[in-house]
């Protein structure tokens, strides 16, 4: 018996089509299973291993169960009724199950929509129960490495990891595995989804030190970085996880002085051109200059004390344009040291902050 | 001094781009809205072109040789111009004078993307409009003035990119536009679909005749979607056939008074009252 049960879950596996009973699917399955035939097949080696379609034992108890199964209708979705024999199911590929998980007839049209989905629900899904929640084959991280091996390699080799990954729902706190509107399956733009996180006092990172409420900045703070209001946290950060400070992508100084080095700013000039910051006369490249004289150049490249970008500037926003912070922490006792930034109509001004008054003229005065 | 090409062609640019009274580079880029001056630019395989054509949108394309974003960025523009061929839609790639040429070239073969490439002297261009970043898509619409500011993203940059330009030419409305700026979240399940699968569970049941099984899960989608008609209704059914027809009444107006349109209501309605 148990050799006949394995052998035709076998071929249900292997998606080989058995004549079923006569029934018409409705139209929405019936485009979906369409739909599947023509979706490019997964790969044999990426497909459940005879067997694991298999009921688990009832004990220890499996950590979800499908209604049918567990009502013991086994006629639901196979020929017969005899839990001992159920026979082939009756449609083979998704259009089984969208005879009740009707939703996914509409979530498998969304523009960006996961081949393993398309193609049979079987794929991730153990159809009877599961020790996983939602039926799952295995946990996200494991199941989703199986096909996405560098994604899982990243997660895995992290040095800094993301707590969204690596627990609770793992990938599917930020995709879809079914379909999205979003590419790479993204339940939302990255920033609106790093912003149902990011919003709280009480976040910490994998080291326990405190995250920023990063949406209670931005409310507050109005003048956005170019990322930041492109909704595009992944311009900068890595969300899989990384090996540089707050997830980021490459290089950034964490130190308020340092010398000058292009690859301290690797991250900065993914973007920004490091000419502007090296050049020293130009009337074209920045606006932060005086007459010609570039004054970012000014500086970061003073002699053994150069400043950093966080010395004057907000990464992710500010209330000032140019995204000049008001104040910045000084020193081991928590100071603020204001920049008493003044932007002019002919340039800006800076004051009582790390020197006296300077005043820039980038342009001629009307 | 002040006539040297470039400084003429910057003073041009920023004369007709200071014209909002703010100056470009005291915001991420010019005001949307700003005037873009239409100035005769080099081409990097020789000859001169203007920035900007007769076109319903003219979209240009800064970008840095040898920059990761800007590799990634072409690549997807040369899919995305693949949507807009035959349409009133001009393509241009822009490069400071400070670019290697072979680099330059190199990177549009390489990626694909079809436009001239001007060669901006002394960054004019590039700083009439306040830029300070790259890869960005600049959009221009017929009226000469900033339409659009574009940073690439490694989400969605075509279909945003893409979007833009069709707003540009009217093919999508601003609803349209800000449905894919800010796409709907990509749910699924909730208590609403719970029930819609109790009541499919509970009409394959009553189908295979296990009435007392079928009444506990249409009882179940209830539970979960008190306003779901279709369980109303399928309740109504499962009594009538149990003899029930004292419970199904109420089921089925039930049914009908959320959804007048529904045809099982009316039918088992119809039904009991006949007194079968």
């Amino acid at each position: 018996m148990t050799t006949v049960r394995g052998a035709l879950y076998i071929l249900l596996v292997l998606g080989i089509s058995i004549s079923s009973l006569a029934q018409s699917p409705a139209p929405a399955a019936a485009a979906v299973q369409a739909q599947a035939k023509k979706a490019p097949a997964v790969a044999a080696s990426r497909k459940p291993a005879p067997g694991t379609l298999a009921p688990l034992p009832a004990k220890p108890t499996p950590a979800s169960s499908h209604a049918p199964f567990e009502a013991g209708d086994c006629k639901i979705c196979h020929q017969s009724a005899d839990p001992k024999q159920p026979g082939p199911v009756v449609k083979t590929g998704p259009a089984l199950c969208l005879e009740c998980h009707e939703e996914f007839a509409g979530v498998l049209k969304r523009p960006h929509t996961h081949a393993p989905a398309r193609a049979d629900c079987t794929s991730c899904h153990n159809p009877h129960n599961a020790n996983y929640r939602k039926l799952q084959l295995q946990e996200p991280r494991t199941m989703c490495s199986n096909c996405h091996d560098k994604i899982g390699k990243i997660v895995s080799k992290a040095t800094v990891p993301h707590k969204a990954v690596t627990g609770g729902a793992q990938c599917t706190a930020c995709h879809n595995p079914h379909g999205s509107a979003v590419e790479k399956l993204l339940v939302q733009l990255p920033f609106d989804l790093c912003m149902s996180c990011h919003n709280v006092d009480t976040m910490t990172d994998a080291k326990g030190r405190k995250l920023q409420n990063l949406k209670a900045w931005l409310d507050k703070n109005k003048n956005w970085h170019g990322p930041v209001a492109a909704k595009d946290c992944s311009s900068c950060h890595e969300p899989h996880g990384g090996d540089h400070f707050r997830l980021l992508k490459a290089d950034y100084p964490q130190e308020f002085y340092a010398p000058y080095d292009p690859r301290a700013y690797e991250l900065c000039f993914s973007c920004h051109q490091e000419a502007a910051f090296s050049t020293a006369q130009t009337s074209t490249l920045t606006s932060f200059r005086n007459g010609s004289t570039n004054l970012h150049f000014l500086h970061l490249q003073q002699s053994g004390r150069g400043r950093t970008c966080r010395a004057c500037h907000e990464v992710h926003a500010s209330k000032q344009d140019n995204h000049i912070r008001e104040g910045v922490p000084y020193g081991s006792g928590g100071w603020m040291l204001k920049l008493h930034f003044k932007k002019t109509a002919t340039g800006g001004s800076c004051e009582k902050t790390c020197h006296s008054e300077k005043t820039y003229v980038n342009k001629a005065a009307r | 001094m002040i006539f040297r090409p470039a400084i003429r062609l910057g003073l041009l640019f920023a004369l007709v781009a200071g014209a909002s009274g703010l100056h470009p580079a005291s915001a991420a880029h010019a005001a949307i809205g700003t005037p873009v001056a239409n100035a005769e630019m080099p081409l990097i395989e020789g000859g001169k072109a203007y920035a900007l054509k007769e076109a319903e949108a003219n979209v240009l394309v800064f970008f840095r040789p040898k920059q990761e974003r800007s590799l990634e960025a072409l690549r997807e523009l040369a899919q995305c111009q693949v949507g807009f061929s035959g349409k009133s839609v001009h393509w241009a790639a822009v490069v400071s004078a400070s670019a290697p040429a072979g680099e330059v070239t190199a990177i549009m073969r390489d990626t694909g993307f079809a436009a001239p490439v001007l060669v901006d002297n002394g960054d004019a261009l590039y700083s009439s409009l306040g830029l300070a970043l790259h890869p960005v898509v600049v959009l221009v619409g017929k009226d000469k003035t900033l339409a659009a500011f574009e940073p690439f993203r490694s989400v969605e940059f075509c279909t945003i990119v893409g979007a833009r330009i069709r707003h540009a030419l009217g093919e999508l409305s601003d609803a349209e536009l800000r449905n894919v700026l800010s796409p709907p979240t990509a749910t699924q399940g909730g208590s609403e679909q719970v029930a819609r699968r109790y009541r499919a569970f509970a009409e394959a049941l009553f189908k295979d005749q296990k009435y007392d099984k079928a009444l506990e899960n249409v009882r179940k989608s209830l539970d979960k979607d008190p306003r779901l008609a279709p369980a109303h209704a399928l309740l109504g059914s499962i009594l009538t056939t149990q003899g029930n027809c004292a419970e199904a009444i109420p089921a089925f107006n039930k049914a009908l008074e959320i959804d007048a349109a529904s045809s099982s209501a009316r039918e088992g309605l119809a039904r009991c009252k006949a007194g079968h």
